[in-house]
């Protein structure tokens, strides 16, 4: 194997982790190389072991990291984080029941979380639309009763706040799930790797 | 190599390193070679988890051309090798009693 074939096998691996994370690693490699030399470009690839051994250590390592991590993360880096979870609990030398378990229900809650998520959406849409509809007639209502306008009005306006409110608890459980299951990966690898 | 190290060896094995001089990665991994046969791959994660922890910084330095990135032990990272240090000096002294023998109390 060459570095090219090395660093390509490596990025292949290391490509679904955040690129801050993704950037630092590859250039910690390109650096080795480049301290080794391009005469001892064969000694160095035996010394470091292969990619895919030190892309399952890589993932492994940020995956225990993201299970102790507190605070808000944005969905993006939440969804990101689980993922790389999933990753590891692969790579890591953990029992496969274990595993397959974990990833199984992983996928369930997901699934699960996708479908209140879709749900969620559709609704707020409808209420959404309900209530710019609503504004739109309540406005002219007014002209002809104004008490009734307004009635309308209100009861519209009410509905863009709790759509509003809706979109947020959402994201807010969405945030949760996640973090619950990134904290899950963390812990399991923890322990396997701990052994 | 009989003796293997774990994860909390490797981060005083780096300290230790880096408490003497700042180094770079692959001059780290090449004093780390002489006590355990862990492939050189395995020493990027110990960097990265104490840069996350801030016991080590890291800098840029350009050379011959291209970039080195040396580490450097910071205050925290100090604090933690002491800790390590004394856990250390407990664990040796009691492993050479067991192997040198027996006419301990």
């Amino acid at each position: 194997m060459r570095k090219e074939e090395y660093m390509k096998c490596l990025a292949k691996r290391l490509k679904k982790l955040p690129k801050r994370d993704f950037d630092m690693a590859m250039e910690y490699f390109e650096e080795y190389f480049q301290e080794a030399g391009p005469d001892r470009e064969e000694q160095a690839i035996l010394d470091l072991g292969t990619p895919e051994e030190a892309a399952s250590q890589i993932i492994v390592d940020i995956a225990a990291r993201n299970g102790q991590e507190k605070g808000q993360k944005s969905l993006q880096r939440g969804f990101s984080a689980v993922w790389v979870g999933i990753l590891a609990v692969l790579a890591a030398p953990v029992g496969i029941p274990l595993a397959a378990s974990s990833i199984v229900l992983a996928v369930c809650l997901g699934a699960s979380a996708l479908l209140i998520l879709i749900s969620v959406i559709l609704s707020v849409i409808c209420v959404t639309a309900a209530s710019i509809i609503g504004v739109g007639v309540g406005i002219y209502g007014m002209f002809l009763s104004p008490a009734d306008g307004i009635t309308i009005l209100g009861l519209s306006l009410m509905l863009a706040g709790i759509s509003a409110f809706a979109v947020w608890l959402i994201v807010k459980l969405i945030n949760l799930v996640l973090r619950g299951l990134t904290r899950m990966f963390g812990k399991i690898i923890k322990k396997e790797a701990g052994k | 190599m009989v003796f293997t190290l774990n994860a909390g060896m490797y981060d005083f094995l780096v300290l230790s390193i880096l408490r003497q001089q700042e180094a770079y990665g692959y001059q780290i991994s090449q004093t780390i070679k002489k006590v355990s046969n862990m492939k050189d791959s395995a020493l990027y994660p110990v960097l990265h988890r104490l840069l996350e922890k801030e016991l080590v910084t890291a800098y840029d330095q350009q050379f011959q051309g291209r970039n080195r990135k040396y580490y450097k032990i910071t205050a925290k990272g100090l604090a933690q090798w002491e800790l390590l240090k004394e856990e250390w000096e407990l664990y040796t002294e009691e492993i050479e009693k067991i192997v040198n023998g027996g006419n301990e109390s």
